[in-house]
């Protein structure tokens, strides 16, 4: 219990610490007027918009009032759409997460059980071919994939639709969702597989999994109750910062199958210039970033009993 | 006896360089990667001589030949054999700029990483202290988040570019040798030699570039590696988003992109061939990259 | 059980390892055997052999195991997994590595009880929880939740001998059980598994390099080398009056039986690597006794109902 308190409080530590930094990028490092008016304001509004700001303030101060702003939910409004960035990037939220948790899913269900079989048989033809598989997987570019599969299932095939989203858990929102998850999933998907590979032939080597054989157990209880605890630990600890990264990755494949998620929306409004939006996709995102990180910690811990003492003792 | 003993010459001891390369070819998969890289290399260096068009050269463009199919003549007299683009462009041709823009920007924005990176880990390593606590907090910070993330982030705050592109690779590259380094440099530094050349007093510079810095190179190799690629495919994928680089230097993400259009009509050759030889620029790096981690990892360990 | 002519070679890239080469022996019901070696003699091996857990590239080439009027060797994998943990139990080396460290001890124990007896789980915890009482480890009932690394050592291999007991086996070959552990704890962990063979009539097998060890513990004992028994007998016999050269030598070097002042006995040379063996006596090249006949390998001779493998014994 107290271990949760303590990591709670890191990351409270370590999102200050992020504001800092956006906050300074924002508004220091970039010019902080140039990034938050939009482009065709007259040299009157563009006064009265820093007077508004603050932004003719001392930096402090312009810090605790964004500080004060941001925690309030507000962090400006749109220039496209005229609404709050904030509300704008919630609306868009669920859809990213979908995606995400998909191809997640997807990941580990693939992952995991190619890589445990390649490293149970190191030698075997199907393990090196798995093993080719992942590199594969892990160097082919994200959005060209993308394209592929869109060529292949919706327009050669005509199989699965290629873009847009249908309604969460029917059968018409999973179509839609299959090909953007396994698009997102497969560089994860190869990730997955090396690491469980790898952690396989680690623990299969273990003195306590030829013990387990020698008490008579089953092979299939060896494997799946010995061997994948123990490689869980290190799979989880990965996994989890790539969900971060799938949810910042999503970006391209919500761009190639035009599917309605935070990463589309940061695109365009990158490219139209809408900076709040900008700015509250990486609040949002960083934020989420450091939860998820926490939640793994805590995870970790549930795992591997071993650093939970160790952290009581400490 | 012994006067036969001395006339014999002692064999030659193998270098280490020369067993690496004996190691990495001993593995056919990896020969084939690293001729393939070199295949691309070429083909990129010398594009301006291979390609058949120069694509940018409006003069030798024209719409007519726009979208043609795979294996029909244009209007240039010659061939196309991977078709043309929708502005009439010589696929392959495009593809070879390309590949030289999309290479060049990725081993160039490796390289500069490599050397801040490289930089920064040993001053960390060397100094130690507060320095060095400070430096790896950043660099942990910096790894914890998504390598995209970092990207959009500084190219939202930097604006459009090639240079600002160029700035935010190197910036989202850098930490991984850091951190690669100064473990590495950790690792040697409590070593007996290091303690050796202090005693002989020697300049710290020479310490740290003669001694310290050739035992740091094997995992920097192989870190360089897997970097080089993981960069080409992130300028890729921000040039395929529209926000990498300008289409005045159109790389091969920004190919791909100008495909997608013609995707739907089922004109697939605008986006097929550039991806194909991002995916085998990529796939060979990664190939020679890993093999060279086979190689050198088991060895650092000892 | 019977082990007849045994031989597990290794077919390394290095070369062909006879890791066992023609080993044979018996033990009784209650009887407790010492098989007595340095490190590398292939001892180890030999308890794997027996349990059919040599792991590639190891293979077992010859030989007969009988046991219970059956051959073991021609048994089929789901036999064999029926015996082990059941009727011929193990106990390794280090219980660190052993014991699984991500399950807790009872999770450990009811599955090696319920893979072979067909009871419900509280009824396996019950068993678990007899054996541990049996085998000294106090309040049973919290130790059993606990994890491997909230024990010491020596209750660790307590818990290790404990599984070994469950199903009531009828031979136990404990791997240099006590190497790793305190001196005091060894001759406690020692007394006991004396007192639990003799009222249990389990037949034991304890595999050493520690002469004194077996001294006080072991009925008959086996002395191996390079992958051969070099001299078998009883106890008393073999310790008092040892009649192979090496035998000889490796009581002279126990430090007790050093005189103090003296320079420490030794064997001179050290043991061989076991790839590519030269051929004739294993011992040849550390023996003060070898003579051109050595380059002759020899054959297991009867001496007083001992067994010795030398042209010229003491």
């Amino acid at each position: 219990m107290v271990f949760i308190i303590r990591r709670i409080i890191q990351s409270l530590v370590v999102v200050l610490v992020m504001s800092l930094v956006v906050f300074v990028g924002v508004h220091v490092v970039g010019d902080p007027v140039h990034i938050l008016i939009s482009d065709d304001m007259t040299q009157e509004e563009i006064d009265a918009f820093i007077r508004r700001l603050g932004l003719d303030r001392p930096v402090h101060e312009q810090y605790f009032h964004f500080l004060a702003n941001a925690v309030r939910g507000d962090l400006g409004n749109s220039f496209v759409y005229g609404e709050p960035a904030l509300k704008l990037i919630l609306q868009r939220m669920p859809a990213t997460l979908e995606l995400a948790f998909g191809a997640f899913l997807l990941a580990i269900v693939f992952g995991i059980p190619l890589g445990m079989y390649a490293g149970l048989k190191p030698d075997s033809a199907a393990s090196r071919a798995i093993m080719a598989g992942s590199i594969l997987g892990f160097s082919l570019p994200t959005f060209w994939v993308g394209l592929m599969l869109i060529m292949v299932f919706a327009v050669m095939l005509g199989w699965l639709p290629s873009t847009g989203r249908g309604d969460f858990m029917t059968w018409e929102g999973l179509r839609h969702l299959a090909l953007p998850a396994f698009n997102l999933a497969l560089f994860k998907m190869a990730l997955v597989t090396r690491l469980a590979r790898a952690g396989t032939r680690e623990a299969a080597l273990q003195d306590y999994v030829k013990f387990a054989r020698a008490k008579g157990l089953s092979p299939s209880r060896v494997v799946l109750v010995h061997v994948l605890k123990n490689i869980l630990v290190p799979v989880v600890t990965v996994l989890g910062l790539e969900l971060g990264g799938l949810i910042a990755f999503s970006v391209v494949t919500e761009t190639v199958f035009a599917w309605p998620g935070m990463g589309k929306l940061l695109i365009d409004s990158i490219q139209r210039l809408d900076r709040p939006v900008v700015v509250a996709y990486l609040v949002i995102t960083v934020l989420m970033f450091i939860v998820i990180n926490l939640i793994v910690d805590i995870l970790y811990s549930m795992l591997d009993p071993r650093v939970r003492l160790k952290e009581a003792k400490a | 006896m012994s006067a036969v003993a001395e006339s014999l010459p002692l064999p030659k001891a193998e270098t280490p360089s020369r067993r690496l390369a004996r190691e990495f070819f001993s593995n056919r998969i990896a020969t084939a990667a690293f001729a393939l890289l070199l295949i691309i290399i070429f083909l990129a260096l010398f594009a301006p001589l291979i390609a058949p068009q120069n694509p940018y050269d409006l003069s030798r463009v024209t719409v007519l030949d726009a979208r043609l199919e795979p294996g029909e003549r244009g209007s240039g007299g010659f061939v196309m054999w991977l078709g043309a683009d929708g502005a009439g462009r010589d696929m392959w041709s495009a593809m070879l700029y390309g590949l030289r823009i999309s290479l060049g920007v990725g081993v160039a924005s490796g390289v500069i990483a490599l050397a801040v990176g490289t930089a920064i880990g040993l001053l960390a390593a060397y100094r130690g202290g507060w320095l060095d606590a400070l430096i790896m907090r950043l660099v942990d910070l910096q790894l914890s988040f998504p390598a995209i993330l970092v990207a959009l982030i500084l190219v939202a705050i930097l604006g459009r570019g090639a240079d600002k592109v160029m700035i935010a690779l190197i910036l989202v590259q850098w930490a991984y040798y850091a951190r690669t380094v100064r473990g590495s440099a950790l690792v040697e530094r409590r070593k007996e030699y290091i303690e050796a050349a202090h005693c002989l007093a020697l300049p710290p510079r020479r310490i740290v570039f003669r001694h310290l810095l050739p035992n740091v190179v094997a995992p920097l190799i192989v870190v360089g590696t897997l970097q080089t690629a993981h960069a080409i495919s992130l300028e890729a994928t921000l040039s395929f988003l529209g926000v990498g680089l300008p289409l005045t230097e159109p790389s091969l993400g920004l190919l791909i992109a100008n495909g997608f259009e013609y995707m739907l009509s089922g004109k697939y050759w605008i986006s097929f061939y550039p991806g194909l030889a991002l995916l085998a620029t990529i796939m060979s790096i990664n190939l020679v990259g890993d093999r060279l981690r086979d190689i050198l990892n088991p060895r650092l360990e000892r | 059980m019977r082990v007849e002519d045994l031989k597990t070679h290794f077919f390394t890239r290095a070369g062909v390892v006879r890791a066992v080469d023609g080993v044979s022996f018996e033990v009784r019901p209650g009887e407790v055997l010492g098989l007595v070696g340095e490190s590398g003699c292939g001892k180890t091996v030999t308890g794997f052999s027996i349990l059919g857990l040599v792991d590639p590239p190891g293979r077992i080439v010859g030989g007969r195991i009988i046991f219970d009027g059956t051959d073991l060797l021609q048994l089929g994998e789901a036999r064999m997994r029926q015996i082990r943990g059941a009727r011929i139990a193990m106990v390794f080396q280090d219980p660190m590595m052993t014991l699984n460290p991500v399950l807790r001890i009872d999770t450990q124990m009811v599955e090696a009880v319920r893979a072979h007896q067909d009871v419900d789980a509280s009824t396996a915890l019950r068993i678990a929880r007899d054996a541990l009482e049996r085998v000294g480890i106090p309040s049973p009932d919290s130790r059993l939740r606990s994890y491997p690394h909230q024990f010491s050592g020596g209750m660790r291999q307590r818990v290790a001998i404990a599984i070994a007991l469950l199903n009531r086996p009828k031979l136990i070959i404990a791997d240099e059980p006590t190497t790793a552990l305190d001196v005091t704890i060894q001759a406690q962990i020692l007394y006991e598994a004396q007192k639990l063979c003799r009222e249990s009539g389990t037949a034991l097998i304890w595999i050493t390099h520690d002469l004194s060890v077996v001294a006080g513990l072991a009925d008959r004992i086996c002395v191996m080398y390079a992958g051969r028994i070099v001299e078998q007998g009883s106890v008393d016999e073999v310790l008092d009056a040892p009649l192979h050269p090496y035998t000889h030598g490796l009581i002279g070097s126990v430090p007790s039986r050093n005189r103090r002042g003296a320079p420490l006995a030794q064997i001179p040379g050290m043991t061989p690597a076991l790839v590519n063996l030269p051929p004739g006596c294993a011992f040849r090249s550390r023996c003060p006794r070898a003579q051109p006949r050595c380059t002759e390998q020899p054959e297991l001779q009867a001496r007083n109902g001992r067994l010795v493998r030398c042209f010229y014994p003491l």
